[in-house]
């Protein structure tokens, strides 16, 4: 009996947790689409940022710029796109894949891509290349601006 | 390298001072934070027994904010609940509190996870 409960447990979180990553997946694509719409002045370019680590310091986080590169992908201009995060299209082509690989997995109640999705080395592939992306970032970022914009750019300006 | 607490799963070591997690999180611009959710993630998993996070979360977590918010929602829900089992210390539900953190201020977050783990090797 406990075997049996202890099963439907493990399947029941594993359908939670599907269904937590199809809402994150969704979540992700959906924002930057509402900022799309609110953008008819184009202030995002200009407005203060959301990240917490950017409003604190000024400088940028690993992340930042990604959501601005959804809107701007969003919106087809795809050199915008890549200059505000090289990962943008990255990630809305992962959040595409993760809605539609865990709804299937939903449906058919099989698993796919596993091998892919868990694997360490792409996954720390991935980690290297995101830090080698955000130091080279960092130098064109300081490079580029003065520390009083830099300041400008958190909220302590 | 590994620990042996007990005859319990090995874990892996990774303590450090939390607010050296904060120090180093600032010097490297959040750099230092994947690397910091990889490592968790792997004694996290440990201290669990099965892969509670997964090292594709544990890195996506340090540059995309619905994924910052998943791995501290697993930290707090599934992991450390274990890892205060080990310790003995009182059964509590950090979730809230970590997502609530991890949404705006990440490192915060970091430093009571990592406060929480550290009194794993005392």
């Amino acid at each position: 009996m406990y075997k049996v409960i202890s099963t439907n447990y493990i399947i029941n979180t594993k359908v939670k947790r599907k269904i937590y990553g199809i809402a994150g997946a969704f979540i992700t694509l959906a924002i930057p689409f509402v900022l799309l719409l609110q953008n008819g002045s184009h202030h995002l370019e200009t407005d203060q940022s959301f990240c917490p680590f950017k409003m604190l310091t000024g400088f940028p986080c690993p992340g930042c710029g990604i959501t601005k590169s959804l809107v701007y992908f969003y919106e087809g201009n795809l050199y915008k796109s890549v200059s505000y995060h090289i990962l943008g299209p990255f990630v809305i082509a992962f959040a595409v894949l993760t809605i539609v690989v865990l709804t299937t997995e939903l449906i058919t109640e099989k698993e796919y891509f596993h091998k892919w999705l868990y694997n360490r080395k792409l996954a720390y592939g991935l980690a290297i290349f995101l830090a080698a992306y955000h130091i080279i970032r960092l130098v064109y970022f300081v490079y580029e601006n003065t520390w009083i914009s830099i300041l400008q750019q958190s909220i302590w300006r | 390298m590994q620990d042996q607490l007990g005859n319990q799963t090995p874990i892996p070591v990774f303590k450090v001072d939390p607010i050296l997690v904060l120090v180093f999180g600032l010097i490297t611009c959040g750099l230092y934070l994947i690397y910091w959710n990889i490592k968790v993630a792997d004694v996290l998993n440990a201290v669990a027994e099965k892969e509670v996070i997964s090292q594709p979360i544990a890195i996506f977590a340090g540059c995309c904010m619905p994924v910052n918010i998943y791995f501290y929602y697993l930290a707090g829900k599934e992991a450390l609940p274990k890892v205060y089992e080990r310790t003995g210390e009182l059964q509590k539900d950090q979730s809230t509190l970590l997502i609530v953190l991890g949404l705006f201020f990440p490192i915060g977050a970091a430093m009571i996870v990592q406060s929480d783990i550290n009194k794993l090797y005392n």
